[in-house]
């Protein structure tokens, strides 16, 4: 079996992860071969492979929340607010798990190395490097958002992976001082800053208390078990029993530590946490304490809350003073100074052409033809100019593309300009598209037309469906707040797909009373927040 | 279906010239409203038309507004009594296509024309960001809700549940890679002419 657990591409974990999924991928594609009431047998298989998987990670996340309930503690809840607290807890975490247990984790192949700045060194060169340590039973694949959140800002990163799984926490440290010390000599930073999630959070502090804290700048936990959680009373391995509530190992450990180790720690924990539990007891004398409320344990290492403060933690205080004067400085003089060297159309024909050629190249949507066109070819409008007018013709009713047509047409010829730069997004992909479908409708009969048809459709219903899932990112930022904005996309797809309402009370209905909230809530808001 | 009487030409032009200032994020989103009308409501094309006109105009290049244009034109040939009335049946798909696109574009393109200078200078204003904020959930749902309406539409086929499941998969594709899309719809043919959905 060796060879199995120990290949020279992968992890032990993601060779693990990998054989516990194709496992349940196999028992839910006979379970469902034997059991589901549906005729067709390929689609029964399919349907038992995939779900399977999905609901026994719903499963276990929902019984490491309700587990872990024992440990909230703060002010009393409601029956409502508990459930509340509990389902919200238990979507956000088998989410998380599921990107980070099946979709990242198992996938990992290429042995971790350090991944540079993304920024070019230029003023930025000093940008502390950053060593991040996964936790218990995870990869570096769980540090996918930190990583490159931290390379944006300039910092060199390295993601280890811990081997082998199941170890004594003592056995990793000396892969962390490797670690260190291949960050040092290669960016030539004499200091790391650390992060360690979860059981990371141990290692780093077994590593300061073997190897000492001359290289640390400082080391940052996410939901370490510092006084051990009650839910490793499960766990029979090594670093399960070192993790146990109030266990030998974590007492000795902090019994010789130094007060300048723990000067350096900065612990991050949440109330809500589902794996390390009693949640508030988790803190230890004399190391700086940040508390995210209502988050769960892997949710930490992926929330963008948490990641961008972590990028404001290791900023260094004299860059980030740059970084504002740069701000600081007014847009205007720079949007005049490109408008020189911005071209123009010379007459409207050249908006019809130029509007034609991006309609024809726009295959499942114009957005991005149009951007690289107008903006790096043409050079008729600055990245600005257009994202300005984009926004425009977002929130005005009509197709967006077209919205954009007009506007551009009316800025530089008027009405004319309009009418031609819409007859170009118009005219020839209708005629096109006439012309499918005409041919579709010559040969709609075979059934081999009317299968592709079939298939196409079901295609088109999850690409639409998977744009709207996608937009699901732009409501973060959103000032009516994640539980209002996703109430209103409820409400709205209940209303629209389930009871078949017309649009116009839904509009009516929803989109008011979003508005004015929206509008209520924006009056609440600081005036410098959105400038 | 027998022939539409002209006055049906004025109501469907009549729904469109609605939509049009309903479509707020996009045609796309006026989907459902147009399902409900013209499918469920009038019987003017079927559940299968429909569904091909969506895929077609998002398949073929250019704006995704285009399945206006299908749809209208489904509706045009179905008023003639279809394919087998010759001319006649051509002429009334043509104009169906123009009227519907006609519909969805003046009252839209007219308010744009007028807003648009207004909207640019007010971007800022506290009434024009809860706008758009506001309406953001509405339209993101109303994308999620064309999905299901469309996937709905294949109930009564042999082979829904690997319909359903391919929609999924597109779905997640779409979502969380930037797979191209014409690529999926190669798949999606092709899967539909070997007979696997």
């Amino acid at each position: 079996m060796r060879h199995l657990f120990h290949p020279d591409d992968s992890t032990m974990l993601a060779r693990l992860l990998r054989i516990s999924y194709a496992l349940q991928v196999g028992l839910g594609a006979l379970l469902a071969y034997l059991l589901l009431p549906i005729d067709d047998t390929p689609a029964r298989i399919v349907l038992g492979a995939v779900f399977l998987p999905l609901f026994l990670q719903a499963l276990l996340t929902l019984t490491s929340v309700s587990l872990s309930a024992s440990g909230w503690s703060g002010e009393p809840l409601t029956k409502t607010q508990l459930l509340w607290r509990i389902g919200r807890l238990w979507i956000a975490e088998w989410k998380a798990a599921f990107t980070v247990f099946a979709l990242r984790q198992p996938w990992s192949r290429r042995a971790p190395s350090i991944a540079g700045p993304l920024v070019s060194s230029g003023g930025r060169a000093s940008a502390i490097p950053v060593l991040l340590v996964h936790g218990y039973i995870c990869n570096h694949r769980v540090w996918d958002e930190v990583v490159s959140a931290l390379r944006r800002r300039g910092h060199a990163v390295l993601a280890i992976d811990l081997e082998p799984v199941f170890t004594s926490i003592d056995n990793y440290a000396s892969q962390i001082e490797t670690a260190v010390q291949t960050l040092r000599s290669s960016t030539g930073s004499d200091k790391v800053a650390l992060i360690g999630h979860s059981m990371g959070g141990l290692v780093i502090r077994a590593w300061m208390r073997a190897c000492g804290t001359q290289h640390v700048h400082r080391a940052i936990t996410l939901g370490s078990p510092h006084q051990g959680t009650q839910l490793a009373a499960l766990a029979n391995t090594p670093n399960g029993q070192q993790m146990r509530w109030q266990s030998p190992w974590l007492a000795a450990l902090a019994e010789h530590e130094t007060p300048e180790t723990r000067e350096r720690l900065h612990i991050v924990f949440t109330d809500a946490d589902n794996i390390v539990y009693p949640q508030r007891s988790q803190i230890l004398q004399g190391a700086a304490v940040t508390t995210f409320p209502g988050l769960g344990h892997l949710e930490l290492c992926l929330d963008p809350a948490v990641v961008t403060w972590l990028c404001e933690q290791l900023d260094d205080p004299a860059d980030e003073a740059k970084q504002h004067a740069q701000h600081a400085s007014p847009a205007a003089p720079q949007t005049t100074m490109a408008s020189e060297s911005l071209l123009r159309p010379r007459r409207p024909a050249d908006l019809f052409w130029a509007f034609s050629w991006i309609a024809l190249q726009g295959f499942g949507g114009v957005l991005a033809v149009l951007q690289r066109e107008l903006v790096d070819r043409k050079k008729w409008l600055t990245q600005t100019q257009f994202v300005e007018d984009w926004s425009v013709s977002q929130i005005l009713p009509g197709p967006n593309v077209v919205n954009l047509a007009l506007m551009m047409g009316d800025r530089y010829f008027g009405w004319r300009g309009s009418v031609a730069a819409l007859s170009g997004i118009v005219i020839f992909p209708m005629l096109l598209v006439l012309a499918l479908a005409v041919f579709f409708s010559g040969v709609s009969d075979l059934p081999a037309v009317q299968g592709a048809l079939r298939g196409m459709g079901a295609v088109a219903a999850g690409m639409i469906a998977g744009q709207g899932f996608r937009l699901l990112t732009s409501l973060s930022g959103n000032v009516l707040g994640a539980y209002r904005a996703y109430a209103v996309a409820l409400a709205t797809f209940i209303a629209s797909a389930l009871l078949g309402l017309p649009l116009v009370w839904i509009l009516a209905i929803v989109g008011v009373t979003a508005c004015v909230t929206a509008y209520v809530l924006l009056g609440q808001q600081p005036h410098d927040r959105r400038p | 279906m027998s022939a539409i009487s002209n006055f049906d030409w004025i109501g469907l032009l009549g729904h469109f010239l609605l939509l049009s200032l309903m479509a707020v994020g996009g045609a796309l989103s006026t989907a459902p409203e147009m399902h409900r009308r013209l499918v469920g409501h009038e019987g003017w094309l079927s559940d299968a038309d429909f569904n091909a006109s969506i895929a077609l105009g998002q398949a073929a290049p250019g704006p995704n507004m285009l399945f206006v244009a299908l749809v209208g034109w489904h509706v045009g040939m179905n008023a003639t009594g279809g394919l087998l009335q010759g001319w006649a049946s051509w002429v009334a798909a043509f104009m169906g296509a123009t009227l519907a696109m006609l519909g969805m574009l003046i009252p839209s393109c007219a308010l744009t024309f007028v807003a648009s200078r207004w909207g640019h200078h007010n971007r800022d204003k506290r009434g024009v960001r809860a706008f758009k904020q506001g309406m953001a959930p509405v339209v993101v749902a109303l994308l999620a809700s064309t999905g299901w309406l469309m996937s709905a539409a294949h109930r009564d086929e042999p082979s829904v549940w690997r319909l359903w499941l391919m929609s999924v998969l597109v779905m997640f594709l779409v979502w969380r890679t930037r797979i191209h899309l014409l690529w999926l719809f190669a798949a999606g043919a092709i899967a539909g002419v070997m007979g696997w959905v």
